[in-house]
């Protein structure tokens, strides 16, 4: 899986990393029950700290992407792909909303009425 | 040197299977029968067969060889070289067992007086094996050094500094190898397990192998617990390029040397392979080589630009 940094953007690293793996997962880059590098290999492969990695592998813990074992490292969960997409749109909304100036709550209720 | 395939396929096993005959023809009447076959861990005699048995065992696992090298040259010319190699290499092994076994049981009236193996005597046979191997893969004529259709991708990415690949490529056949010779190991019971034991677990070891690519260089990486593991700066690579590995052409798997190439082979199919200056290439099988050998591509290409 190829994982790229925009150094020029505005985003934070973690969610740059976490951006870069939902994308990687979702164009089938790496397969359920894959393992991600680890940690400590990636933040030394991108030059970036440690709980900078592990700060996007969390963010990718919560949203179901991955399962973090200890001593085996992250792994693409199942029925991940699917979401990946909708993860990262959601991460890409929440970036747009909040250099609008719009608040978490606005974007909820905007949200909402899409759907009703 | 290229000889012509009738003499390296015809000629060379000749010529072992007269050295596997040798030391049976020069002193069939001086061995005992039932002779000693095996020696155990403490390097004395501990099973006996016929010697007429044991040579007859010989040949017939020389005879297995050169036929299947001879059918695979014939499928991939490419690689006589390395299968040439490899039937010399076994065929000096064949004889020099032969050898040994017969000089340890020569002169002797019972078996059980047979004489034990030294360990210098088989430090020996595997030198003899491995120059074997070497001399074959001269007469043979070496791997073809230039691969004019390389595929040498380059990938467009806004930022290769910033930029990691890594992938994995993962064997079942190393696995399941693996466990068998593990499995022969303790069986036989003897001299031969220890070697069987360290196959099994180079095997299992070479049997999943992690490739990251980054700013840093090319870290290659075995098996779960990700070591061994070593890493070829960027500044060695001259250029990186997709090869579709076959296990056969590197003669097995797990970490193979051949002349101006290094592998770690898990199985076969996609894999990326480092062309490096003044050191061997590097070939490692791993999925997605194509993208891998892009980023490093076009590294190079940002470092040297």
């Amino acid at each position: 899986m190829l994982l790229e940094l925009n150094p020029e953007s505005g985003l934070p690293l973690y969610a740059q990393i976490a951006a870069a793996v939902r994308r990687a997962v979702g164009a089938g880059e790496v397969a359920v029950g894959d393992r991600l590098p680890a940690a400590r290999d990636l933040a030394q492969s991108l030059d970036v700290n440690m709980h900078t990695v592990l700060r996007a592998y969390n963010d990718l813990r919560e949203e179901g992407l991955i399962e973090l074992r200890r001593g085996r490292g992250a792994i693409v969960r199942q029925g991940s792909v699917a979401s990946a997409g909708i993860h990262q749109r959601i991460a890409d909304l929440a970036a747009e909303a909040s250099r609008q100036g719009l608040t978490a709550d606005e974007v909820v209720r905007m949200l909402r009425k899409e759907y009703s | 040197m290229n000889l012509p395939r009738w003499l390296t396929l015809g000629l060379i096993p000749l010529a072992i299977y007269g050295a596997l005959g040798l030391p049976f023809a020069l002193n069939w009447s001086e061995l005992p029968n039932p002779m000693a076959s095996h020696w155990g861990l403490n390097g004395a005699a501990d099973g006996a067969m016929p010697p007429a048995v044991l040579l007859a065992l010989l040949v017939g696992i020389m005879a297995a060889v050169h036929i299947s090298v001879v059918r695979v040259v014939n499928r991939i010319p490419d690689e006589a070289a390395s299968f040439i190699a490899g039937l010399c290499a076994i065929g000096a092994l064949l004889a020099g067992v032969g050898w040994l076994s017969v000089l340890a049981n020569r002169g002797q009236t019972d078996w059980h007086a047979a004489g034990g193996l030294s360990v210098v005597g088989i430090l020996l046979l595997l030198a003899v094996a491995g120059g074997a191997g070497m001399a074959g893969w001269w007469l043979a004529g070496g791997r073809p050094t230039s691969r004019p259709n390389a595929d040498r991708p380059v990938l467009d990415v806004a930022n290769p500094t910033h930029a990691v690949w890594s992938s994995h490529g993962t064997g079942k056949l190393p696995y399941v190898l693996g466990a068998v010779s593990l499995i022969i190991g303790l069986a036989t019971w003897g001299l031969s397990t220890v070697v069987f034991i360290l196959i099994g677990l180079v095997l299992v070891t070479f049997a999943d192998v992690r490739t990251t690519v980054s700013q840093r260089g090319v870290v290659v990486s075995m098996g779960w617990l990700g070591f061994p593991s070593w890493i070829v700066p960027l500044s060695e690579i001259a250029n990186a390029e997709v090869e579709t590995v076959s296990p056969m052409a590197y003669g097995g798997w797990g970490y193979r040397v051949r002349p101006d190439v290094r592998a770690v082979v898990a199985r076969g199919g996609d894999g990326l392979r480092l062309v490096r200056t003044g050191k061997p290439d590097l070939v490692v099988t791993v999925d997605d080589s194509a993208t891998g050998a892009g980023l490093i591509n076009s590294m190079l290409g940002a470092s040297r630009s």
